[in-house]
């Protein structure tokens, strides 16, 4: 079932990527960057809020971990405590890191700053542990930390490599900018410019920089 | 460890880090090589190793207020095992098995620190600093090759140690932080032993004990890092 799942979401971003890949014109062409802006207590909650119910989402559809250790009594218990998982390096150094990475590239791509983003990555990462993840076992110690915080200092990495990639004009390595940052992909990221060409008389030319919100 | 966990939680509310803290607020990370000394029963073994040390915390004028942790991995021999006569002593004890091996050590630490930096430059560029503070570790272990004396221990299943102890260090900042340079001592002991079976994917564990081990670990640590925001 798990395979199953991780094979669909594969499907899943290979067709969003498809798309989105297909239905951007050739004749157009973009800029891709990260644009910083406020945002209201109510929009950031309303992000924070989906993404929570997509993390019970993605949890209650792992039937093998959610049914065989989870219970409400387990909830009870778990509640508040804090331990140190003993897990292997491929969760806590690889899974969870990057999956903070994408959560704060979620964040960036809705226009937040990276100081912004990190913070709600925290926030994020900690609704998680202490209050989804209780249903089958302990808050950890490990994911609290490296999710957010090794998850960001990869994420800007990730999110200065994407750019370099999806600005580079190669189409290969736009696919690749994409493929390591999908969040460029969808509707909510805020950072594609469109470059528009400027042909005047009198031999006067130039770019025309045009920004969506 | 809860009280670690509160500090996070007050840093990651948007509202308030905004207001208050938006200009005081850091993420700094960077690698580093380390040397550790782990002492188990009456066996001591050096390594060289790799770590990933972090520092998240908020500015008051020149102290900072951090949540330290680093990530360890290194190797493990059976060199030391070893005694001044050639003969082969058990290096660590779980599940009423003497192991004697090698293969991966692995840990993860945390803790609450303090750091100062002087106000002073050397050679107008370079901020001298210092910190200190409490650690938390879990020290893994992984033998790929193991001779198993009597008890339930058996090949493949992994045992991690609880080490707590203490973190001391000093540093050279340049004059904007973009990037320092850190010589880093922790040190920590322990005896909370879990073996843990399973596969990669799904750890589970096997028992807990209070072993006798005395576990020691000493790491020296240097490390290049990056202001991060």
């Amino acid at each position: 079932m798990k395979h199953l799942i991780k094979h669909s979401s594969l499907v899943v971003l290979i067709t969003l990527f498809t798309c989105s890949y297909a239905s951007e014109n050739n004749q157009k062409q973009y800029k891709y960057t990260y644009k910083d802006r406020k945002h209201t207590t109510k929009e950031t909650s309303a992000r924070v809020g989906i993404l929570y119910v997509l993390g019970w989402a993605s949890y209650v559809t792992q039937p093998k971990a959610f049914n065989d250790h989870g219970s409400f009594e387990n909830y009870k218990n778990n509640l508040g405590k804090l331990v140190f998982d003993k897990d292997d390096p491929y969760w806590n150094w690889y899974v969870h890191p990057l999956s903070g990475s994408q959560l704060f590239l979620f964040f960036r791509a809705n226009g937040y700053s990276r100081l912004d983003a990190f913070k709600l990555t925290i926030l994020q990462s900690a609704l998680y542990e202490f209050t989804t993840e209780t249903y089958t076992e302990p808050a950890s110690i490990q994911d609290l930390f490296q999710t957010p915080i090794i998850g960001s200092f990869l994420g800007v990495g990730l999110e200065n490599l994407s750019l370099y990639f999806l600005n580079s004009g190669n189409k290969f390595y736009k696919v690749l900018g994409h493929i390591i940052n999908p969040s460029t992909l969808f509707w909510f990221y805020e950072g594609k410019v469109e470059i528009t060409p400027i042909v005047k008389e009198k031999k006067v030319a130039g770019l025309g920089l045009y920004i969506d919100f | 460890m809860k009280i670690i966990v509160l500090f996070l939680f007050i840093l990651s509310n948007t509202s308030f880090a905004s207001n208050v803290m938006e200009k005081y607020f850091f993420l700094k990370s960077g690698p580093s090589i380390a040397s550790t000394s782990l002492e188990t029963l009456n066996t001591e073994n050096d390594a060289t190793g790799l770590s990933l040390i972090s520092h998240v915390g908020i500015r008051y004028f020149n102290f900072e207020f951090n949540i330290t942790s680093y990530i360890y991995v290194g190797l493990y021999d059976r060199e030391s095992s070893h005694d001044d006569d050639g003969n082969q002593q058990a290096q660590m004890e779980a599940s009423g098995s003497k192991i004697t091996g090698e293969g991966a050590h692995r840990s993860f630490s945390i803790g609450p620190t303090v750091r100062y930096t002087f106000d002073y430059t050397i050679k107008k560029k370079w901020r001298p600093s210092f910190f200190l503070g409490p650690m938390y570790s879990l020290q893994d272990f992984i033998f790929n090759n193991a001779l198993i004396d009597g008890g339930d221990y058996q090949k493949g299943q992994k045992i991690t140690v609880e080490t707590h102890g203490g973190i001391i260090g000093a540093g050279l900042h340049n004059n904007h932080e973009e990037y320092y340079i850190e010589f880093i001592y922790a040190f920590s002991e322990g005896n909370d032993l879990a073996v843990v079976g399973g596969n990669k994917r799904r750890r589970k564990i096997l028992s807990k004990e209070y072993s006798s081990n005395n576990m020691r670990v000493k790491t020296y640590m240097i490390n290049v890092g990056f202001m991060i925001f």
